[in-house]
C-alpha cells in the first residue's frame, strides 16, 4: 500500500507558513523517493477564512480543513487530538511531517505519544522504511554532531527550519472539511488574554551568537563597517574583529576573537577580509560551519574554512546582505 | 578506612561551586587585575556569599568548618584562574586559624561570627622587615600595661592588610626569651596606633593586596590575647602547618592552568609541518610536566588526608607546599617555552602563571626552610 | 499546590565527543556531566522563585538517568528544591525523549503535580520533545515556549507567556499543567557551600527502572539509533566560482542554506 504523508500547517505568521512549505517540501520528497503516495495537508484553526484558498495552493494533493472554535488558539492538547482525529481517517501507513515552527516542534512530542509511534524533531534528512517508519538524520549537540534514528511507525518528525525546500512547483488540492467529534480533548485549556507584537531583536552578545560575522584589515577602514553590520543584522549575527583592526583603533577590543579575544562556536561564522592567522583561528575554528571572503586565494583562512568566495569585500557584501535578507524572514529560536 | 581517591559525590559538588565561581568571577578579571593591580573586592564579597571564604570556621561560628582535603580541593580550583585572588581569599583562613587553634570559646565566639555573618577581612601579621624565616628574632614588642598590652613594631608583606577589618599579630613579651616569649593578640584595625604603609607593587598575584602594618603603642586589651604570654610561636607554627597544604593545591592550580594552556597550545601551533607536540623535545616536556602535576596533587591530598585523620603532617605538609610550588615555577617555566615568544607576551596568559607561581615558594614558610624542616622531621627517624 | 521539575544530565558543552564503538551512539565514556545547565537551571529557579512568592509550596525535583545523574539532582536540592527523586536507569540503558516522558510520567504521575516544568531542551540531543510528550502521558495540558509564569487571575489558574513567530502571547491556563520553558528566570542562583552542604540531607530517592516500568500501561516506545556522526574534518574551503558578485552572493547563500543547512 503506498504511504500517505500528512503534514500539519501553521498558518499563524508567515515564518510559520514557510515552515509548512517546507514541511510539504520535504514531505513531497520522501514519498517520490518510494515510488509516490498521498500528501495530505491538515490545515487546523478558527475562522481560517482566506486561507482555505491559499492553502489549496501549497501542493498537497488534498487539503483537511478542520476550522472549529477549539482550534482557535494553539494548544498542543486539542492539537494532537484533532490531528489524530484526520489520522484515524486516513488509510496507513502514515507518517506526520511537522514544520519547523514553534507549533511543529511543539506538538511532536504530544502527538507521537499519542499515536504511540516514533518522534524527533529538527530533522535534516528523512527516509521512509519499509517497516512504515522514518530514518531521519538530525543535529544534535549544537550541531558540533548528527545522529540517525529509526522511528516506529507511525512516526511524527518536525523538520529543522529552512533545511528543506517548499515543493516545485505547487499544484492546486483539493479541499475536504473535516469534522472534530464532540466533546474535545481535555481540559477546557487556555484563553488567550493579550498578543504582544514580535520584539526587534539587537545584536545578540558575541559569545552567544549563533552566527558570527567577522571583519579584518581586508575592509581596508572603520568607514566601511556599516556594510558588515548590515550583513550582520540580515543574519542576526553578533559582529567579531580581527586583532589587527582591534588594534589599529578601527573597532573596540570587545569585539576581538581570538587567542587574546573572545573564543566563539557559532553555527556559522563569516570572515571577511581576515587572513586567518593561527591566533585568530584558535578562537573561531571550532564553528560548525565557516566562510570566508578574501582577495588572496592563498590566505590561510580558506584551509580552515567550508566555503569561500575570492573576491573584494567591498564589492561582495551588498549583494550577499541582500540574498540572506530574502531566504530570511526572520529568526525563530 | 581504605585508601580511595574518589572523590565523594559532596566533594565534586564543592569542586563544581569552586570551579564554576572560577570560571565565571574570577577568569574575566585576572587578566585586567594583574596588569592594574586592583583589588577586586567585588569577587571576593561574591566568595563571601557564596561561602567560599572562611572555609576552616567551624559550622559552630557560622563557617562551613570543611576538612582540610575539601578546603584543598576549592583552592586548586579557584588558583586555576587566578593564584593573586586565591591568595585574598585564603588570606581569611591564615588570619583565622589562630583564633581557631588558640582561642577561648569567648574569643573564637566575638572574633569568628563576625566574620560568618558579614563580608569581613582578616590578615596574619608575623613576618618582619626583619626577618620572615626566623620567626622566633621577631621584634615587635608587646608591654603589659595593667589590663591590656601595648604593642609598638612593624609587620611587613600583610596580605589584605589595607582591607582587613582584623590583625592576628605575633609580638614578643620579652626579646630575651626568643621564641618562649612570643605571644599572640587580636587586633582590630581601628585600634588607635595602627597605621598602614603603602600598597607593594609586587611581580605577581598582584590581584591580591600586600602592605605594611606598623603599631605605634597600640593598646590591646588582655581579652585579645590568644592564649597565655609565650605561647604565640607554637600557635603561629600549628597555624601555618594547617595552611601550608593549601598552598600547594594553590601552586597545583596554578601549574594545571598552565599545563592546560600549554597542552592545547602544542596541539594548534605547527612547525616544521606538524603541530609543535609532536616534536619530541616537545612531547617530553609536557610529559614531565603531567608527572609534577600529578605528584603534587597527590602529596596536598595526602598531606591534607593526614590532617583531617589528626595525624602530625609537619613533614607532610612541608614537601607537599615545597614540592607543588618548585613543581609549580617549574612547569610554568616550560608552558613558556612551548608558547615560544608568544609565551613571553603579556597577552598570552602563561608569563602571569610564572609570576604567580613564583609566589608560593616564598610565603607561609620559604622552600629552604620547608626543606630543613623536611630532613629535620625525617631525621627524627633516625635518632 | 507543588511543582514538579525535571532535569537532566547532559554532557558538558565544550565535551570532546567521540563515536560509540556501535557507530549508534556518542561514546559516554570519559565525558563529564553536568546538570542540563543552563535550560534546567533556569526552570529550577522559576520554580523555586514561584515558591519564594508564595505561590507553590514544594518544589520536587526528577530526574531519569544513570547514578551519576544525582549530582544534577542534588545541584537542584543544593539551589533549593525540596526533594529529588532519581529513575536510575541501568548501564545500557537508552531512551529516547519519547520513552523518557514516558517513564518520568509514570513516576510523576503517583505525586503531586500541579505545575511540572522543564527546560528548553536537553542540551545533548536537544528534541525539546520531553515536555510536551509528559503532558500526554499525564493526561494534561502543555505549553511549550513559554518565557513567563506568574500567579494571576482565579485560582486553579495560571497566566503564561509564550513565544510564537506573530508575538508573544499571554495565556491563562488552568492546572495542572506542564511548561516547558523556552527561557526560565534570568541568573539562575549559584548554590552557596552552605547549602550544598545542607543539600546532603534532604530526601532523595533512586528508584528503579524497573518499579516504573511495571506501573506502565504499555511498554515505552522507541526509536532506534541507526548511526552517529561527527563532522569531517576540514579540507579547504569550497572556493564559490562567479561571474558578477551578486551570482557569488546568490551561489553562497543557496550552499548555505540547502548544503550546510546553517541559514
Ligand atoms: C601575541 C599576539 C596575540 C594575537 N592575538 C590575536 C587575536 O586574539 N585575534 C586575532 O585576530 N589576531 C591576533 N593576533 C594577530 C594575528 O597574528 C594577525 O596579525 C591578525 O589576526 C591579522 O588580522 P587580519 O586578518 O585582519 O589582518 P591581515 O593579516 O593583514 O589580513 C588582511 C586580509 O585581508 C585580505 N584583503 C585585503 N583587501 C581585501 C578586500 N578588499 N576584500 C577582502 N579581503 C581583503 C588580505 O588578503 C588579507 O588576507 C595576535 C598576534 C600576536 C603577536
Ligand atoms: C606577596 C607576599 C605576601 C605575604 N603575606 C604574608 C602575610 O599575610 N603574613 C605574613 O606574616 N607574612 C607574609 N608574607 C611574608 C613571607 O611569609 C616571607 O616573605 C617569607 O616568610 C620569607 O621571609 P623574608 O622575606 O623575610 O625572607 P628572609 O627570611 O630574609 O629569607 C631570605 C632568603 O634566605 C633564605 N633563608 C632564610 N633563612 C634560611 C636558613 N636558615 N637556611 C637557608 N635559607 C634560609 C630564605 O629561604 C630566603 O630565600 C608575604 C610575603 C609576600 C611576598
Amino acid at each position: 500500500m503506498s504511504p500517505t504523508a500528512l503534514v500539519l500547517a501553521d498558518p499563524r505568521s508567515p515564518l510559520g507558513i514557510r515552515a509548512t512549505l517546507e514541511a510539504l517540501g520535504a514531505a513531497e520528497v520522501l514519498l517520490a523517493h518510494h515510488g509516490g503516495g498521498k500528501l495530505v495537508l491538515g490545515l487546523l484553526g478558527h475562522s481560517l477564512g482566506a486561507l482555505r484558498e491559499t492553502a489549496a495552493g501549497w501542493g498537497a494533493d488534498e487539503v483537511l480543513l478542520l476550522d472549529d472554535a477549539r482550534l482557535a488558539v494553539f494548544q498542543a492538547e486539542t492539537y494532537a487530538w484533532a490531528a489524530e482525529t484526520i489520522v484515524k481517517r486516513l488509510s496507513s501507513p502514515t507518517v506526520v511531517v511537522l514544520p519547523g515552527s514553534t507549533l511543529g516542534r511543539e506538538l511532536v512530542g504530544r502527538l507521537s505519544a499519542r499515536l504511540r509511534g516514533g518522534g524527533t524533531s529538527e530533522a535534516l534528512e528523512l527516509d521512509l522504511e519499509d517497516t512504515g517508519g522514518i530514518r531521519v538524520r538530525r543535529p544534535l549537540f549544537g550541531g558540533k554532531a548528527s545522529e540517525t534514528v529509526s522511528l516506529p511507525a507511525p512516526a511524527v518528525v518536525s523538520l529543522r527550519a529552512n533545511a528543506f525546500a517548499p515543493p516545485e512547483p505547487p499544484r492546486p488540492s483539493r479541499v475536504v472539511p473535516v469534522l472534530l467529534p464532540d466533546p474535545g480533548a481535555g481540559s477546557a485549556g487556555a484563553h488567550l488574554l493579550e498578543r504582544l507584537p514580535v520584539p526587534v531583536s539587537d545584536t545578540p552578545p558575541l559569545t552567544q551568537a549563533p552566527v558570527v560575522v567577522s571583519g579584518g584589515r581586508g575592509l581596508h577602514g572603520p568607514e566601511n563597517w556599516p556594510l558588515l553590520e548590515d550583513l550582520a543584522r540580515a543574519l542576526g549575527a553578533g559582529l567579531g574583529a580581527s586583532r589587527a583592526v582591534v588594534d589599529a583603533g578601527w573597532r573596540p577590543a570587545s569585539e576581538q576573537v581570538g587567542q587574546t579575544g573572545s573564543s566563539v562556536s557559532p553555527q556559522l561564522y563569516v570572515a571577511v577580509g581576515i587572513s586567518g592567522a593561527i591566533q585568530h583561528l584558535v578562537g573561531m575554528s571550532s564553528s560548525r560551519c565557516i566562510v570566508a571572503i578574501n582577495t588572496d586565494p592563498s590566505a590561510p583562512i580558506f584551509k580552515v574554512a567550508d566555503y569561500g568566495i575570492v573576491g573584494d569585500a567591498l564589492v561582495l557584501l551588498p549583494p550577499l546582505t541582500e540574498a540572506v535578507r530574502r531566504v530570511r524572514a526572520g529568526v525563530v529560536p | 578506612m581504605p585508601i580511595s581517591f574518589d572523590l565523594t559525590p559532596e566533594q565534586r559538588e564543592l569542586q563544581g561551586l569552586a570551579s564554576k565561581f572560577a570560571r565565571e568571577e574570577m577568569t574575566p578579571r585576572a587578566a585586567e587585575c594583574d596588569r592594574t593591580g586592583r583589588f577586586p573586592e567585588e569577587v571576593y564579597r561574591r566568595a563571601w556569599e557564596l561561602g567560599l571564604m572562611n572555609l576552616n570556621v567551624p559550622a559552630e561560628y557560622g563557617g562551613s568548618g570543611l576538612p582540610l582535603l575539601d578546603q584543598c580541593l576549592i583552592t586548586e580550583e579557584l588558583a586555576s584562574a587566578c593564584g593573586g585572588m586565591t591568595t585574598s581569599i585564603l588570606a581569611n583562613c591564615l588570619a583565622l586559624q589562630p583564633i581557631n587553634l588558640g582561642g577561648s570559646p569567648e574569643q573564637r565566639e566575638r572574633f569568628l561570627k563576625p566574620f560568618c555573618s558579614e563580608y569581613r577581612l582578616a590578615s596574619f601579621a608575623l613576618t618582619e622587615p626583619g626577618g620572615g624565616s626566623d620567626a622566633g628574632a621577631l621584634k615587635t614588642r608587646a608591654i603589659r600595661e595593667g589590663d591590656s598590652y601595648l604593642l609598638t613594631g612593624q609587620k611587613c608583606f600583610i596580605t589584605n592588610a589595607p582591607q582587613a577589618s582584623l590583625y592576628t599579630v605575633f609580638a614578643t613579651v620579652d626579646p630575651e626569651k626568643k621564641h618562649a616569649g612570643i605571644t599572640a593578640f587580636v587586633v582590630p584595625r581601628e585600634t588607635p596606633g595602627v597605621s598602614l604603609g603603602r600598597e607593594e607593587d609586587k611581580l605577581g598575584q598582584r590581584a591580591s593586596s600586600t602592605a605594611t602594618v606598623t603599631l605605634e603603642r597600640a593598646r590591646v586589651p588582655l581579652q585579645n590575647r590568644l592564649g597565655g604570654e609565650g605561647e604565640g610561636f607554637k600557635l603561629a607554627m600549628a597555624t601555618l602547618d594547617s595552611t601550608r597544604t593549601p598552598i600547594g593545591a594553590l601552586a597545583v592550580g596554578i601549574a594545571r592552568a598552565a599545563l592546560e594552556h600549554a597542552s592545547r597550545y602544542a596541539l594548534q601551533r605547527s612547525s616544521f609541518g606538524v603541530p609543535i607536540a609532536q616534536h619530541q623535545a616537545i612531547a617530553t616536556k609536557l610529559g614531565t610536566m603531567v608527572q609534577e602535576l600529578e605528584a603534587s596533587r597527590l602529596l596536598t591530598w595526602l598531606s591534607a588526608w593526614m590532617v583531617d585523620q589528626g595525624k602530625r603532617a609537619t613533614l607532610e605538609s612541608s614537601v607537599a607546599k615545597c614540592y607543588a610550588s618548585d613543581s609549580a615555577m617549574h612547569i610554568c617555566d616550560e608552558a613558556i617555552q612551548i608558547f615560544g615568544g608568544y609565551g613571553y607576551m603579556r597577552d598570552y596568559p602563561v608569563e602571569k602563571l610564572l609570576r604567580d607561581a613564583k609566589l608560593c615558594q616564598i610565603y607561609e614558610g620559604a622552600n629552604e626552610i620547608q626543606r630543613l624542616v623536611i630532613a629535620r622531621e625525617y631525621l627524627r627517624r633516625f635518632s | 499546590m507543588e511543582a514538579v521539575v525535571c532535569i537532566k544530565p547532559v554532557p558538558e558543552a565544550d565535551s570532546r565527543l567521540r563515536v560509540a564503538p556501535s557507530g549508534a551512539t556518542y561514546d559516554p565514556e570519559g565525558l563529564r556531566y553536568t546538570l542540563n545547565s543552563t535550560y534546567d537551571e533556569a526552570a529550577v529557579e522559576e520554580a523555586l522563585r514561584l515558591r519564594e512568592a508564595g505561590a507553590i509550596e514544594k518544589v520536587h525535583v526528577v530526574s531519569l538517568g544513570p547514578a551519576r545523574a544525582e549530582e544534577g539532582v542534588r545541584y537542584a536540592l543544593a539551589m533549593g528544591a525540596d526533594d529529588g527523586l532519581l529513575l536510575e536507569t541501568g548501564p545500557g540503558d537508552a531512551f529516547d525523549p519519547g520513552a523518557t516522558a514516558n517513564l518520568l510520567a509514570g513516576a510523576i504521575q503517583t505525586g503531586p503535580h500541579d505545575l511540572v516544568l522543564v527546560g528548553r531542551r536537553a542540551g545533548d540531543d536537544e528534541t525539546g520533545m520531553v515536555g510536551s510528550a509528559l503532558g500526554e502521558h499525564l493526561g494534561i495540558p502543555s505549553f511549550a515556549f513559554v518565557t513567563g509564569i506568574s500567579v494571576e487571575g482565579p485560582s486553579g489558574s495560571l497566566r503564561l507567556r509564550r513565544f510564537t513567530e506573530a508575538g508573544e502571547e499571554v495565556l491563562s491556563v488552568s492546572l495542572p499543567v506542564v511548561v516547558s520553558l523556552l527561557k526560565g528566570a534570568q541568573d539562575p542562583r549559584t548554590p552557596t557551600l552552605p547549602n550544598i552542604l545542607k543539600a546532603r540531607r534532604k530526601p532523595l530517592v533512586h528508584q528503579p527502572l524497573s518499579e516504573v516500568l511495571a506501573r506502565l500501561p504499555a511498554p515505552p516506545v522507541r526509536s532506534l539509533p541507526v548511526r552517529f556522526d561527527l563532522p569531517a574534518p576540514r579540507t579547504g574551503a569550497r572556493l564559490v566560482e562567479y561571474q558578477n558578485p551578486s551570482e557569488a552572493a546568490e551561489k553562497l547563500v543557496r550552499l548555505l542554506r540547502e548544503e550546510a543547512k546553517v541559514l
